[in-house]
């Protein structure tokens, strides 16, 4: 009946053992380090899928139907809820501020990478190389983050140190740091971080870390946004002031161009020394024709996972196939190619990433011009003339079947990029192009492609090809596709030479470099260069010759070069672009359609809107309350 | 104190030896006047039975006023008998003879010489207040082989001597003792042990004490009174017990707990329940709901800080006290009661007819978009519309085909109690079968319906070892056995109301080419059977569970008078084992849908959907991972007790050691970790006269959850009583005469609340860092093999100054007594909670923290009235009448919560100074008339959003619709006012008895998305998957916005086949009034007269018919309003039953 005395009771309650695990744990074994580094890295963008990636469905490169019909799962369709103009403050769509909706806190990931940074020093068993490494590889991310959220929501407090837990409340009310000085100090980090890393990665089990190629081209691009007309000199924006009285924007600044042109030239000249080129098409033990090769290059340098060409692959985001709910971008892009025998909801291409209209017409003639400009195109006929593709045409479309004249006459990239009905689908086990039974699409109703029942379908008869791997497979029933997973190209030299070409000609306007680099990327798709093919076609000969012309070449050249990669979606913007492009009504052909003349008539799927204010994110109201001392985004 | 003079009553210790008798304390104030009037206060003081002849008595008298206090039963009848010829003995343990002073002993006188003695014969009639009394023992002191009973009439007849002594004893009464004097006939009124002087309230660790003598804010029932036809305890609180808020949510078995709390909601915190206490020990609120009320001794409910104080940082939400039966020494009583009811819900859903469904479906498809091809044809539903074969056409009431429209339960309770001197025994067990609500279907290879078998076993023995020792043993296990459907009968009921009536029927008969086909051709639709079908799912397979607690429990009293007078020593050891398991078995079923069909010939041929997932014929199992847990309780404690003169002192120190261990259920390594309390506590309280009560009572706590420096609280409390009625100027006052009792108390006091926190969250003072995140690493390959690391993440960081929530609270209370018939205790109370735990508000994101770091910042008030009254009154010896009501009203506020400050127009989201529990939400005003309506008016932002979609109220005026609208509305989702009423009456054997129960102050939201027509739904996971179709509401069908009647204030928005977040946001226009007043209950009653059980043996048999939920009164018509906005789930049941309760 004694009692238990006070001390006796105090071990009573001292029930944690040693060595619970916290955060010290992370620094104390270079093996746990490691982890932490990868946790660094694991906050990218999940470019590989439609909630992580807001360039695929973001803007107007893809679509699909919405709102969703009852039946469709949870299949999330946050991203083109942004594109229909319904982005809000109340619950920002994509929200990298705070971390929701789609979006991944940012904030975080930088916190993660001070962390990083500030106990790295405890790790006692690693070498000192290994060291100064992964201190550059996350100085680095740290800059690849501030640069992200700047795309985003423009100003943004720069998150140097780590505020400590304690922090009082005025404290933590940071505020917004102008843009100007965001840029220069992601540059002065990745100027830091590229002394230590390496130049190539040594071996599969590095691939996707940071190089030196990658953190300069990371840094010519953020380079060449900031020089940009949504960042440069915007009258829109040049009254915008933080909470503390500076000017957020700065006037027009015609260095940064110069700026940019350098940052490009130099990771260009990196990229050579890292023997990275453009990639060619290997159609492995087929010799296959000309035609064929100028349609797959662009393609295959997209899919051929760790190809030459790429300079940053997203490691974390493979982009591969299976059950269409959780949107997988191989899936979603896929066209139902053979016989439609039994269904699955869980089948494994869902077909559902459709592009528009205007897209497939923003491709090349096969002049290598606009097809508006194009003096030999059937320009006025591209929507009722239907013809049978001849034998010549049979590599791009099947010989003999009758479809629209847009799908006509075009460049090898319309056709490396796009699926249509009775256009040509290479690969998926039929690599030999002289075959005849090449895979091609069917798109009306109830056929392969085209609506069948009423679940998955494609709503403009466009599909985005270039995203689907040609080695892909495919059973004889269309619901069992395999799909050959490679990882998300973030950066590729065709983008560079592109940024290269268009901060040139910011600076000097056109010169005989422009038209290189430009031309070095059309030689590859096999069309001529650009004064060549204007001069001979174009109904504006001399659009290269001024400024302003080769502007909106390269401008052009880039979206289709990276059509569906994701960058049209952050270009438009940049430009200043996206109010005139993303307001016009979204078409396709009508899908419902079982005939050429029902199939081949222009449909609006939707309106697509872009207001002035969304060229920056809102920041969520939320965090408005929390922190006085941030300033909406003007418009919001 | 009377508390622990243990010879008290027959439900104490009976270890007092005669001498004990003469021992008791009294305090009575006596005047000049005759003796035998005299003795009867002495009586009603000591509760003892003086034995006298009061004809004899009469002649004498008292003759100066006289007052004792405290004095021993001896001195006061020496002090009375001093100058008469009568003196008195202790007669056992159980009365006081007074006889005249040359009487021979009679103990000498009986057996010695019966031969001399003269014999003669006696009869009479045995009465109480309300008529006669059978089965009445008639014995004469000290012979036990002279006696008898009385007959159902109340009669007896008995050969004795002339000077014998007889005894009267029935339960319930008290002895009564008489010299026969020569007198043939006797009759005798029996006095029952009277509740109202007697009443006994347990308390704080199951100590009893005096009504008279509570300080703090006790309302206790007895088990009696908790008796419904439920398996579920928890649903018989409501509205009666003042200061309980209870309702109950859902009827679906096995989870129909209803919510209570004491006193309303005190903190916006996490843990809001009362600490459950049975027999001591700490038990879950399911184990409550097992408990059958036959088993319970008493329910206590313990509301403010002086009754709740001893235990410390647990008791700030109230503690619920149960102690279950004990023996009494005496021969067997054998209880009996068995019940067999059938339930069905108090209201159903109605839903529209399947032809309305299919147009409107379509209207909602084309009103969207009005390019959508329909989902129903023309055609189809013409051809549905003439009856065209019905596997083609299908018609599917799922709710008829799988539910039946009532249940049966059968419950049985036995219980035997007894023993002699040495022990005594209570055992009891239960027999509880719950049956299934769904139609079996003879297509079924194996039987598939719930059937749910409770059993459970009760012991409690008590061992009196030596007279100053007392062992305890109390054995209690609980055994569940499950067999039904996987998802459970819920599920299914749930899924009826989400599949569409006519897109296929629940199977198909075989068409030519699956003639020979074995498993059941399930109907489907669309790819790969990927709709839900509720008959599939129920006829699949089968789950079993099983689900066990044991409790094994000792107790030892121990007095300790050689030590000191009125010390003594208790200890508890308890421990008790949780176990559950589970499997499932069942096949993957096959779908079809029709693919063909040939009018003319009404032949059909069937499409085989779903090849690619493997449906099978055989059965595959599922086992679950075992859920186990331990709990271990051991309190050690000394009690004093004692008076001296008019004084009374006494105290308590107990200490308490508790873990927990359940390890199976943690899904990380400090949740694995066992969960410890160490407590100690003590009182001291003070006693004079009867008159004045004080007490000082504190709690001091351990738990292992926070950092050292803040691991320990100290809880004190002070609470003080005056019972007017008892000072010596009242009886004179006129009133007096109908106002009986007086009494005030109050308390003020500190307790705490450690249950604050996610359960997730076991050690604030810790970080929690997942070192393997597979989530959160990072990978350079694709394939297997490739190079992959986890990450590291962290969800909580170390926080040392985490600590207990503090409630600091007062009491003020009146009890009244009229007429003794009539009693009414009213209360007021406030509590100060402070220490809530919140997250920090004022943190931004762009601190870039893993997790919200939380601070004991919050503080809430919460303010309450509880009243009850009671009534019970015979009228002439056949008639009864109890009548009872309570009252409570509770309203918490939240007085400091950390959110950031906002600018003046936005002062509307502060939650501070609103009510707890109170819903923030947008003020709808009406549905938009047209899209030129929709232009001119804020812009809304919570998705796609049209004509004849809520319009919503632009608070801020910033000229949009954001979260920055938001208003508080109506009153909290929890009721601030609960009340009940009732009243019982009895004639003869027939009895009847009406309970009414209501609550007010309460607003609930239909679920818009749960109710939307049309849509998917699935908010729990049940449909696993597959795809749903909400049913349509008929109330939405014949209220709704269409193009064609653009009602803007219908009640629902245009209709649409997808979820539509505008319409769903929480806004006032599905707002409803939740308060309502129901026939909770009603019984009716008969027992058989005592003649008719006689012959049969008995001691009693009555049989009883009784119903609960029988009526309802209220403003709200789509669904029982108590379910409030969880419509559509299991409906609340309303139960008639039947059943019988017979006494050996």
């Amino acid at each position: 009946m004694s009692l238990v005395s006070l001390g006796g009771c105090k071990d009573y309650l001292n029930i944690v053992p040693d060595n619970v695990a916290t955060i010290d744990f992370a620094f104390r074994l270079r093996d746990e380090a490691e982890k932490y580094l990868f946790t660094c890295y694991n906050n990218m963008p999940n470019y590989n899928n439609i909630t992580g990636n807001v360039g695929l469905m973001g803007a107007d490169e893809l679509t699909t139907f919405y709102p969703r019909e009852s039946g469709r799962g949870s299949l999330d369709l946050t991203m083109l809820r942004i594109a229909r103009g319904e982005q809000n403050v109340a619950n920002p769509l994509v929200n990298f501020w705070d971390g929701a909706n789609s979006g991944k806190s940012y904030f975080m990931a930088l916190r993660e990478c001070n962390i990083f940074l500030d106990n790295i020093d405890k790790v006692y068993d690693i070498t000192l190389a290994e060291k100064t490494r992964w201190i550059a590889e996350v100085k680095f991310l740290k800059a690849f983050y501030h640069y992200w959220l700047v795309k985003m929501y423009g100003p943004i407090p720069i998150i140097r140190q780590n505020l400590p837990i304690s922090s009082s409340v005025e404290q933590v009310k940071v505020y917004r740091d102008p843009v100007d000085e965001v840029i220069d100090y992601a540059v002065s980090l990745i100027d830091e971080a590229v002394v230590d890393l390496p130049e190539t990665v040594s071996g599969q089990a590095e691939l996707g870390r940071a190089t030196k190629p990658i953190a300069l081209s990371i840094k010519a691009e953020m380079l060449v946004m900031s020089a940009s007309p949504l960042f440069n000199g915007n009258a829109d924006y040049l009254g915008f002031q933080g909470k503390d009285g500076r000017q957020l924007f700065s006037e027009y600044n015609a260095e940064k161009w110069q700026r940019a042109a350098t940052a490009c030239k130099e990771a260009i000249d990196m990229c050579e020394r890292a023997k990275i080129v453009l990639h060619r098409f290997q159609p492995g033990q087929f010799s296959v024709t000309d035609s064929t090769k100028n349609m797959m290059n662009v393609r295959s340098a997209v899919t051929t996972k760790w190809n030459s060409e790429i300079i940053w692959g997203a490691s974390n985001s493979w982009v591969g196939g299976g059950s269409y709910q959780s949107g997988p971008i191989q899936s979603m892009a896929m066209a139902r190619l053979s016989p439609y025998t039994a269904s699955d909801e869980t089948q494994t291409i869902a077909s559902l990433f459709a592009v528009p209209i205007h897209i497939a017409e923003m491709f090349y003639s096969k002049n290598g011009v606009p097809i508006e400009e194009d003096k030999t195109y059937n320009y006025s006929g591209r929507y009722t003339d239907i013809r049978p593709a001849t034998q010549a045409e049979r590599f791009y479309i099947r010989a003999g079947e009758r479809t629209v004249q847009l799908n006509f006459d075009r460049e090898p990239r319309f056709y490396g990029s796009l699926g249509f009905d009775k256009g040509i689908w290479y690969g998926m086990g039929r690599m030999d192009d002289k075959a005849t039974n090449m895979w091609f699409v069917e798109a009306k109703t109830n056929q392969n492609a085209g609506v069948i029942g009423s679940d998955l379908y494609n709503v403009t008869g466009y599909w985005p090809k270039k995203l689907v791997h040609y080695n892909g497979s495919i059973a004889s029933t269309a619901y069992q596709f395999t799909a050959e997973p490679y990882p998300w190209p973030i950066m590729r030299l065709a983008d560079l030479y592109l940024l290269y070409a268009e901060a040139l000609n910011e600076v000097n306007g056109p010169s005989a470099d422009v038209y290189n680099y430009l031309d070095r990327i059309r030689e590859r798709s096999g069309i001529a260069g650009v004064r060549e093919s204007w001069t001979n076609y174009s109904n504006t000969p001399d659009k290269p010759s001024s400024k302003d012309g080769l502007r909106e070449i390269i401008q052009r050249e880039r979206m289709i070069e990276l059509a569906f990669e994701g960058k049209r979606f952050w270009d438009l913007r940049r430009w200043k672009l996206a109010s005139r492009s993303l307001n016009r009504p979204v078409q396709g052909w009508n899908y419902r359609g079982n005939d050429e003349t029902s199939y081949y008539k222009l449909q609006t799927i939707y309106q697509s809107t872009f207001t002035q204010r969304e060229y920056f994110w809102p920041l969520s109201e939320g965090s408005l309350n929390i922190n006085t001392n941030l300033s909406q985004n003007p418009g919001w | 104190m009377l508390i622990f003079a243990l010879c008290l009553s027959g439900k104490g210790l009976s270890v007092c030896s005669a001498q004990a008798v003469l021992d008791k304390q009294i305090t009575i104030d006596l005047k000049k006047e005759r003796l035998d009037l005299a003795l009867e206060k002495v009586i009603r003081a000591a509760k003892i039975p003086l034995v006298y002849d009061p004809a004899k008595l009469k002649n004498h008298s008292i003759n100066t006023a006289v007052s004792f206090k405290n004095e021993s039963l001896q001195k006061v009848l020496a002090t009375l008998l001093k100058d008469t010829p009568f003196t008195f003995t202790a007669n056992g343990k159980q009365s006081v003879v007074i006889k005249e002073k040359n009487t021979p002993d009679r103990k000498q006188a009986p057996k010695s010489n019966t031969i001399s003695q003269k014999m003669m014969d006696v009869s009479g009639v045995v009465s109480n207040s309300m008529g006669t009394v059978a089965d009445v023992s008639v014995m004469v002191s000290g012979d036990s082989k002279v006696g008898t009973k009385t007959d159902p009439n109340g009669k007896y007849a008995l050969r004795v001597p002339e000077d014998a002594i007889l005894v009267f004893r029935s339960v319930g009464y008290l002895d009564f003792e008489t010299p026969v004097n020569k007198n043939n006939v006797i009759n005798v009124t029996m006095r029952e042990e009277d509740k109202q002087i007697e009443e006994v309230v347990v308390t704080a660790f199951g100590r009893k004490q005096a009504k008279e003598a509570v300080v703090g804010s006790v309302a206790s029932v007895s088990g009696k009174d908790l008796k419904v036809p439920s398996s579920n305890l928890t649903t018989a609180l409501a509205g009666r017990i003042a200061g309980v808020v209870a309702f109950q949510r859902t009827g679906e078995p096995g989870s129909d707990n209803a919510n209570f709390f004491i006193r309303g909601i005190g903190t916006f915190g996490q843990g809001n329940s009362p600490l459950i206490l049975v027999d001591n020990v700490e038990m879950s609120s399911t184990d409550l709901a097992r408990m059958q009320p036959d088993d319970i001794e008493s329910f206590s409910i313990l509301k403010d800080a002086s009754a709740t104080s001893l235990y410390g940082a647990r008791g700030a939400n109230g503690v619920i006290f149960v102690s279950t039966k004990i023996g009494k020494e005496g021969r067997a009583r054998i209880n009996v009661r068995s019940e067999f009811a059938s339930s069905r819900p108090t209201q159903e859903i109605e839903t529209v007819d399947p032809i309305t469904h299919m147009r409107l479906y379509n209207e909602a498809q084309l009103t969207r978009d009005p390019l959508a091809a329909p989902k129903y044809s023309q055609n189809k539903i013409d051809n549905t519309i003439a009856g065209l074969n019905p596997y083609v056409y299908p018609v599917v009431d799922w709710k008829k085909m799988l539910i039946k429209d009532q249940t049966f339960t059968n419950r049985n309770n036995i219980s035997m109690s007894g023993g002699g001197k040495v022990a005594q025994y209570y055992v009891a067990g239960t027999y509880n079968v719950d049956n299934g609500m769904l139609n079996v279907d003879k297509r079924n290879n194996f039987n598939n319906n719930i059937k749910l078998k409770t059993y459970q076993l009760r012991s409690n023995v008590t061992i009196n070892v030596t007279s100053n020792t007392q062992a305890v043993v109390r054995l209690y296990g609980n055994f569940d056995e499950y067999n039904g459907p996987i998802d459970g009968g819920a599920a299914i009921y749930q899924k009826t109301l989400r599949t569409s009536p006519t897109a296929y029927p629940a199977y198909y008969l075989p068409d030519e080419a699956n003639k020979n086909t074995q498993h059941i051709l399930f109907g489907n639709f669309g790819r790969g059977g990927s709709y839900l079908n509720p008959y599939a799912d129920m006829v699949r397979g089968y789950k079993e569970y099983s689900q066990s607690k044991m409790l094994a429990q000792l107790e030892l009293n121990q007095k300790l008078p050689f030590i000191t007078e009125g010390l003594s020593g208790r200890m508890i050891l308890s421990t008790d084992r949780y176990s559950y398991f589970q499997a499932t078995r069942a096949y993957n079923p096959f779908y079809y849908n029709v693919s063909l069909y040939d009018k003319a010939t009404d032949v059909y041929t069937l499409e085989y959907l779903n090849r690619e997932s493997n449906p099978t014929e055989f059965l595959d199992y599922n086992a679950s991972v075992p859920n186990v847990s331990t709990h271990l309780y051991m309190l050690t404690g000394l009690d004093y007790s004692r008076s001296f003169g008019a004084h009374n002192l006494s105290g308590t120190v107990i200490q308490t050691i508790e873990q927990t261990q359940s390890p199976s259920s943690g899904t990380s390594l400090q949740q694995s970790l066992p969960r410890r309390n160490f407590g100690i506590s003590g009182r001291a309280s003070y006693a004079y006269d009867n008159r004045y009560f004080a007490e000082f009572s504190f709690g001091y706590n351990g738990s292992e959850r926070f950092h050292r420096s803040r691991q320990f609280g100290f809880f004190p409390t002070f609470g003080a009583s005056w019972v007017l009625s008892n000072e010596k100027f009242w009886p004179n006052l006129s009133i007096a005469e109908s106002i009986t009792k007086v009494k005030f108390r109050g308390s003020y006091g500190l307790v705490g609340n450690d249950a604050i926190g996610a359960p997730t969250d076991r050690f604030f003072y810790l970080s929690e860092v997942n070192m393997n995140n597979g989530g959160r690493g990072f990978g350079t390959g694709f394939s297997p093999g490739d190079y992959n690391r986890p990450g590291i993440s962290i969800s909580r960081y170390e926080n040392f100054d985490i600590t207990w929530e503090k409630s600091y609270q007062t009491n003020l209370a009146l009890e009244l007594g009229f007429f003794n018939h009539l009693n009414f205790i009213g209360e007021l109370y406030r509590q100060k909670r402070t220490n809530i735990l919140q997250s920090r508000a004022n943190i931004p994101t762009t601190m870039g923290l893993a997790a919200a770091p939380l601070a004991n910042l919050g503080e809430a008030i919460s303010e309450g009235i509880d009243m009850s009254l009671d009534y019970s009154q015979n009228f002439g010896s056949d008639w009864w009448v109890q009548a009872r009501a309570n009252f409570t009203l509770s309203r918490g506020k939240y007085v400091k919560y950390e959110e950031p400050s906002y600018p003046e127009n936005l002062n509307h989201l502060y939650l501070q100074g609103s009510y707890i529990g109170v819903q923030r939400g947008y003020i709808a005003e009406r549905l938009f008339i047209d899209d030129e309506d929709v232009r001119n008016s804020p812009r809304q932002n919570f998705g796609i959003y049209g004509a004849g979609d809520i319009k919503y109220r632009d608070v801020n005026g910033d000229g949009q619709i954001s979260s920055l609208d938001r208003v508080a509305l109506g009153y909290p989702t929890t009721p601030q006012l609960i009340y009940g009423f009732g009243a019982s009456a009895g004639f003869k054997g027939f009895d009847v008895s009406m309970f009414f129960q209501g609550l007010g102050k309460e607003s609930f939201w239909i679920n818009a998305a749960a109710t939307s027509p049309f849509i998917n739904y699935d908010d729990s996971g049940i449909n696993g998957g597959r795809i749903g179709e909400n049913a349509m509401l008929a109330a939405y069908a014949d209220s709704y916005w269409s193009e064609d009647n653009r009602n803007i204030y219908a009640m629902w928005p245009r209709l649409s086949t997808e979820l539509n977040t505008n319409n769903t946001q929480t806004s006032s226009w599905f707002m409803r009034d939740g308060s309502f007043v129901r026939l909770k209950s009603a019984e009716l009653g008969y027992s058989l007269p005592k003649n008719l059980t006689e012959r049969l043996k008995m001691t009693g048999l009555r049989f009883y018919l009784s119903g609960t939920n029988l009526l309802v009164f209220r403003n709200f018509k789509l669904w029982d309003p108590e379910m409030g906005g969880n419509g559509l789930g299991y409906p609340v049941q309303r139960v008639f039953n039947i059943g019988l309760n017979a006494n050996f």
